[in-house]
């Protein structure tokens, strides 16, 4: 076990790792020895090796173990790292403490010192490719991959983009002997470019800045140093691989000193050689040069400013086709720097310089700025320089022609110099350019018939396969062009035109893609949903052309007409039978809900965590039985769900429409083939597992489902899996799927889910990864991610609690349940205590009995937060822990760990073990994918160790664990880092005792009661520290109850304020000795409610 | 002492030709007060021209009697009207330093800033001449030996038309004592240019030709190494911004563009050169990228 590190030194990346079995030998002999001793004694300044780092001749084995090549020949070197230490040696990587199981105490009082690792080199030429081939390859979030690792990615890829977008200057240094070296480097001067360079260094993680070398922990100065050799190496492959050398072959570099310069640009050579002793021109030169990039105008008190105006309207009331004569007027302005600016126009200046009243010196000095700035515009543009004829220039009076130069080419470049434009607002506006309008129309009835007509195993039950007719035709905007008059427009070559009353551009690509589009696609038939597809821009690329808009007729308009707005969709009541009422935007997404089922389309509902899903799906079911004709029964909907929330679906349900009828397919006695059948079809909901669905597919398969929904969906993932392939295959007229994940960053994810929803409506996998994930993903497109959008934008629907129109509908505080199933394991601990205990206290009296139930009732509590809890707490033998022993023995590096490492990021190992601790760090996962922070209050400080390791280790996410040992100190800090927006830590882990008063927590928007205090005032008080002034979010608390066991039972006699309650709030459990046995028995053996793990 | 009527050339009038427009010596107190450093050319002279030459060198001087004067050439060039008809050439020159030895000269100018700050100013730094000697080398003319002067009117050397030419010289000395330098070679812009080199090398240990970037965040650092203990091994927050922020818009060559034709004087199509170096560039990118990204799983 080992985790690799990089860093970069000497303009080279640097491997090295930390070993676990070394570390492990440190730990035993003992923290505070130090046992690496200085190689030399009678030297003070000695640096010691670091004490587990991993041996020089493992290094590139150990790398090409995550997925990391490293060349047979690689250099081996070492360098000097200030790391944190505690005590006398370094601490441990947090990927090598969680591989380690070490408990996480992130209070522990840490300082630098430097040691020294031995490393491998990955020479410069080499970084870029291995990194970015890494990246692809997921090597990235293997469990042994340093977390520096995401840096120098992002770095490298950031290198290449500025190399893509051509964003990198020759330059020349000249040091102390005076010889000249040339150098290509990134350009990262400009606002843009620096802002991203500052948010890339903003991210980097410090052990990244801990090499002890001339750059002395600047960030910035690795960056740079990074940036630079890496783009300098990447051009001379490239003009090796070229032969660009053979440009300057016959050219004498002593006479020319351009040639002198390429000479040590052009290849491998750096050295500027054939310069005169101490010449410096050519630096100066050079300097002077890229002078001007660094000239945008910073520290003068105006800029100018440039604004284009179309030529009058007036003149166009003549002839179309003669514009091309009329003069765009580009005026000259000058715009102050401060707040809020003021303009001057060019008339204005030279009139006040020239003024009659004694020329003003102030005004001289403004019209010698402008005549500067029209001196720099001119040589970008030297269109420019034939205003700099006149004595007094205001402006430039320019062609169509002339202007769309100025608009399409010369705008970038001068914005990025520091000059404003401004142009008329339909340049660049998407309505402005040629696209082709989508016509359809369906014949015959309605698909909606279809809906309720239901056939077991019918192919294709969506509405989204019935056919539709369709035509196109070109259109400006959404304004539809005949094709006399498009075929005059692309007669004219004008780039841009007037068309009625308005200016287009007109792009030759455009015009001719256009025309070939219409020959290729004269009009037909085609499904409904290739026609969503169309019409939401998914034949972009293929066709050249954009589509820019739809027109429907007939029943399609139905679907077409509202699909892109909820309000457009028909009006909805809350349904009758519902228990409860519905908030606005619930009933909004039930309405969007039940239009797409009409139709057969697929819908994912992706609302944030706690804007209520559930109660959405059960609505829906209760509206279409509440519409359906009478006599005519909906068939039942399949509800496949993680096992941990069953239960909770099954309250729920019960709970908000206790009329339907819910079948839970679950447990070993669970119907089987056609009795199966028989039950489903007597049902409204069948609720089963991921597991179970493709366990029972051949059962369910036979099955006339009106729909198949999936709850926490992000479960059917890539590559398909036998349980996502199964769940496909199950037929239905409707499918829905809900999860709490931001689908939209994952992409893979939502592909996965949409193919669910609406199968095919993505493209191929293969196909999707190419037009969307790779290019958004990895190069940040942001027209395919607009795209992307607008393609799933009808059938994904996700709100978020930050959402206007959610926020006004949302309390303040949302409180809900949590119920959990025991696991098997939960279940076989939590019935031998228990009886164990009864088996006691029978024969027991007095304080002896009263003693073996409360200890029995924190074991139970133990057991419900997690088996290991209870089990290390008793130092009983942990049978899982010894399995995995077992399997650790037999493979060859049996130093390696005690526990059973997770192979991959997704490994739930530990938290599996429970079902409150699965369903937390399903929910967390929500939490932090959606930049959300989260508190987690426990009674118990050894629960809280082992939430904060297994947040670690399952999320890869760091938490602050606060408990009564926590000094003062360290509180503070944590606090600090808890409410900083920067902070990267997005839970807190808190023991209710030591944090259940005084901080002020208002970071936080989710509360989570990992275990009970029954006493709701002590709860609220916790709920406080994120419930109090200053909290501007609604926050969510979560109570996590196990089912089946005590933690049930006193919750139900809390809520239902039963007489008991008032005794269990003010007295915790201590009634509960009062029991006979009989009663102890009833109250605390697990009910069978509880459902069985399988 | 010696005012011979020159002999041999009996059409020659008594006094020189007059010179219209000629270049005068126009300092008040003669040759009291002169600079050391002018005060150091005048005393070689004196040294060794005769009193004669030296007294109607003066008065050469003053009435005008050249026609130019110039030290661009790394030496002094004057046309001197005397008696003849055609005036005569003067040449005064000090022996240049090797390239090696400027160099040196410089580097050991670039240590202390006062002397880049007196030249700027134009003034001679007073300690000069013994940054010269620590280079075995000397600045100033000593001796008569350590200039070179010669005339072309054949009379003896250092004659008076000599004699007025140095006399200019101290005056221009006065006025721009970095002419000095360019006697020994190096001309004082020149000289100033170096020594502004030579001062980034020995502050930065380079010399470049851009400075590094200024960021956004330069203002807010990043904290100290110490402060960063307890979030030693993770990306800061600001990484997933970093990645979710949208991609440029590409504008070819914008950088080229924006930065013109070169100003090296070179006569090699360099823009032109680089501009299809960066459109491969962009292939080679291009390239890699998707190679990368076929290799996707």
């Amino acid at each position: 076990m080992f985790v690799l590190h990089a860093n970069w030194h000497g303009d080279q990346l640097h491997i090295w790792g930390e070993s676990s079995s070394l570390f492990q030998k440190l730990s035993q002999a003992g923290a505070h020895e130090k046992i690496v001793a200085a190689t030399d004694d009678s030297k003070s300044e000695v640096i010691a090796n670091h004490p587990f780092a991993c041996a020089q001749a493992e290094l590139r084995e150990l790398a090409a173990r995550v997925g990391f090549a490293v060349a047979e020949n690689a250099t081996s070197s070492s360098m000097q790292l200030l790391l944190p230490f505690d005590h006398k040696n370094p601490a441990p990587s947090d990927r090598l403490a969680v591989a380690m199981d070490t408990d996480v105490d992130n209070g522990a009082d840490l300082h630098l010192d430097t040691v020294q690792v031995p490393t491998l080199i990955i020479p410069v030429n080499e970084v870029q490719e291995k990194l970015l081939a890494f990246e692809i390859a997921g090597g990235l979030n293997h469990e042994h991959t340093g977390h520096e690792f995401q840096f120098w990615c992002a770095a490298a890829r950031f290198g290449l983009e500025l190399m893509e977008d051509q964003r990198v200057v020759p330059t020349v240094q000249q040091d102390r002997s005076g010889v000249v070296k040339a150098h290509w480097r990134p350009w990262l001067h400009d606002a843009a470019i620096a802002e991203r360079a500052a948010t890339l260094l903003a991210g980097m993680p410090p052990i990244c800045r801990a090499v002890t070398d001339a750059h002395d922990g600047e960030g910035w100065l690795v960056l740079e140093s990074f940036l630079n050799a890496c783009v300098d190496s990447f051009l001379r492959q490239v003009m090796l691989a070229e032969n660009y050398v053979e440009a300057i072959e016959d050219r004498d570099p002593t006479v020319d000193p351009h040639v002198a310069w390429l000479g040590g640009l052009l290849g491998n050579n750096i050295e500027v050689k054939n310069l005169a002793v101490g010449d410096v021109s050519l630096v100066r030169g050079v300097r002077q040069w890229l002078a001007i990039l660094e000239d945008i105008g910073e520290g003068r008190p105006m800029h100018l400013l440039l604004q284009l105006d179309e030529p009058s309207s007036a003149l166009f009331t003549k002839q179309e086709g003669e514009e091309d004569k009329h003069a765009w007027r580009l005026s000259f302005q000058l715009i102050t720097t401060e707040e809020p600016p003021t303009i001057l126009e060019a008339e204005t200046i030279w009139a006040q310089a020239s003024g009659r009243g004694g020329a003003n010196q102030a005004a001289e000095k403004t019209a010698e700025l402008l005549l500067g700035e029209l001196a720099r515009v001119s040589r970008l543009w030297p269109k420019f320089e034939d205003a700099l004829e006149e004595t007094s220039p205001t402006g430039l009076d320019l062609t169509t022609a002339e202007a769309y130069v100025f608009l399409r080419d010369i705008k970038p470049l001068l914005e990025e110099s520091g000059v404003q434009c401004t142009v008329p607002d339909w340049w660049g506006a998407s309505s402005t350019r040629i696209g082709a309008k989508l016509f359809i129309e369906g014949d015959g009835p309605s698909p909606e018939m279809l809906t309720n007509s239901m056939v077991a195993g019918r192919k294709g039950g969506f509405g989204l396969h019935s056919v539709v007719n369709y035509s196109w035709q070109i259109a400006l905007g959404d304004q539809p062009l005949t094709m006399e008059a498009f075929e005059a427009l692309a007669r004219k070559g004008s780039p841009l035109v007037r068309i009625n009353n308005r200016w287009v551009e007109m792009r030759k690509e455009d015009l001719e893609a256009g025309l070939k589009f219409l020959k290729q696609h004269p009009g037909g038939q085609m499904s409904l949903l290739e026609a969503l597809r169309l019409a939401h821009g998914a034949g972009d690329d293929a066709n050249g052309i954009p589509v820019v808009g739809m027109d429907a007729k007939g029943w399609v308009a139905e679907v077409f007409g509202p699909i892109d707005a909820i309000d457009r969709m028909p009006q909805l009541e809350q349904p009758k039978l519902f228990q409860g009422s519905l908030r606005p935007y619930q009933l909004s997404g039930l309405r969007w809900l039940a239009f797409l089922g009409r139709y057969g389309l697929g819908a994912c509902l992706a609302d944030d965590m706690g804007l209520g899903k559930t109660i959405q799906l059960i609505a829906l079911l209760q509206i279409e039985r509440q519409d359906s004709p009478e006599g005519e029964r909906v068939g039942p909907t399949l509800l496949v769900a993680p096992m941990s929330v069953l239960g909770n679906w099954n309250r729920e349900l019960t709970r908000f429409a206790p009329e339907l009828t819910v079948h839970i397919h679950h447990g070993l006695d669970r119907p089987q083939g056609e009795k199966l059948k028989e039950v489903a079809e007597k049902s409204d909901v069948v609720i089963t597992t991921y597991a179970l669905v493709a366990r029972d597919q051949e059962d369910l398969e036979k099955i006339a489902w009106r729909r198949v929904a999936l709850d926490e969906a992000q479960h059917i993932k890539n590559p398909p899996t036998k349980q996502t392939a199964a769940i496909r295959a199950i037929q239905s007229d409707h499918r829905i799927a809900l999860t709490g994940t931001p689908v939209e960053n994952r992409l893979t994810e939502l592909w996965s889910i949409m193919e669910f929803c609406t199968p095919g409506y993505l493209g191929t996998l293969a196909d999707f990864k190419r037009r969307f994930a790779v290019p958004i993903e990895r190069h940040r497109d942001r027209n395919r991610a607009e795209k992307l959008r607008n393609l799933v934008r009808p059938f994904v629907l996700r709100r978020l609690k930050t959402d206007l129109n959610v926020i006004s509908d949302l309390p303040p505080l949302i409180e809900s349940r949590e119920h959990v199933p025991l696991t098997n394991e939960q279940i076989t601990l939590y019935d031998q205590v228990v009886e164990e205990m009864l088996s006691k206290v029978d024969r027991a009296e007095g304080l002896r009995r009263r003693g073996l139930v409360l200890s029995a009732l924190v074991k139970l509590k133990q057991i419900c937060n997690h088996p290991l809890h209870f089990l290390r707490q008793t130092q009983l033998p942990d049978i899982a822990t010894e399995d995995a022993l077992k399997n650790i023995g037999e493979s060859d590096d049996s130093l390696d760990t005690a526990l059973a490492i997770p192979e991959s990021r997704g490994d739930r190992s530990l938290s599996s073990r429970s079902g409150k601790s699965t369903r937390l760090i399903e929910m967390l996962e929500e939490v932090v994918a959606a930049g959300d922070r989260a508190l987690i209050f426990t009674q118990y400080r050894q629960m809280g160790h082992l939430l904060v390791t297994m947040i670690r280790r399952e999320l890869d996410t760091e938490s602050l664990f606060l408990h009564g040992g926590t000094p003062q100190a360290k509180r503070d800090q944590f606090v600090d880092r808890f409410q900083d927006p920067q902070g990267t830590a997005p839970i807190f882990v808190l023991s209710l005792k030591a944090g259940g008063v005084g901080l002020n927590l208002t970071a936080a928007n989710h509360v989570f009661h990992y275990d009970r205090w029954w006493n709701p005032a002590v709860e609220n008080q916790a709920t406080d520290r994120a419930f109090r002034i200053g909290q501007l979010r609604t926050v969510n608390v979560h109570k996590m109850i196990s089912d089946g066991t005590l933690e049930e039972r006193i919750d139900q006699m809390i809520q239902q304020k039963m007489e008991l309650a008032t005794q269990i709030i003010s007295s915790g459990e201590a009634w509960l000795t009062e029991l006979s046995t009989g009663q102890l028995r009833e109250i605390l053996s697990l009910r069978t409610t509880a459902l069985e793990d399988v | 002492m010696s005012l011979n009527p020159p002999a041999g050339h009996p059409k020659k009038p008594d006094a020189p030709r007059r010179v219209r427009h000629g270049i005068k010596f126009r300092r008040k107190n003669g040759l009291a007060d002169l600079p050391w450093t002018a005060q150091a050319f005048v005393e070689v002279i004196q040294e060794k021209a005769s009193l004669g030459a030296q007294v109607l060198g003066m008065e050469y001087a003053l009435s005008g009697q050249l026609a130019s004067f110039s030290v661009d050439e790394g030496l002094v060039e004057a046309q001197v009207q005397g008696r003849a008809f055609k005036p005569y050439t003067v040449r005064i020159s000090l022996q240049h330093l090797t390239p090696e030895k400027w160099s040196e000269v410089v580097q050991l100018m670039a240590k202390e800033a006062m002397f880049a700050a007196k030249l700027l100013v134009g003034e001679m730094p007073v300690d000069i001449e013994e940054v010269f000697q620590e280079c075995a080398v000397q600045l100033l003319p000593h001796t008569w030996k350590d200039a070179k002067a010669e005339c072309d009117c054949g009379e003896k050397i250092p004659c008076k038309h000599i004699v007025a030419v140095t006399y200019l010289l101290a005056e221009r000395i006065e006025v721009d004592p970095l002419v000095i330098f360019a006697l020994r070679g190096l001309p004082g812009t020149k000289l100033l240019e170096r020594l502004q080199e030579a001062r980034n090398v020995h502050s930065a240990g380079v010399s470049q030709s851009h400075q590094s970037a200024q960021l956004p965040s330069q203002k807010a650092k990043l904290p100290p190494l110490e402060s960063c203990l307890n979030e030693f091994w993770r990306p800061g927050k600001k990484l997933s911004d970093f990645q979710a922020l949208p991609a440029q818009e590409h504008i070819p060559h914008a950088v080229l563009r924006r930065l013109g034709a070169s100003p090296l004087g070179g006569k090699f199509p360099l823009v032109g050169l680089l501009a299809s170096v960066q459109d491969s560039l962009r292939a080679k990118v291009i390239e890699l990228r998707q190679r990368i990204d076929e290799g996707a799983p």
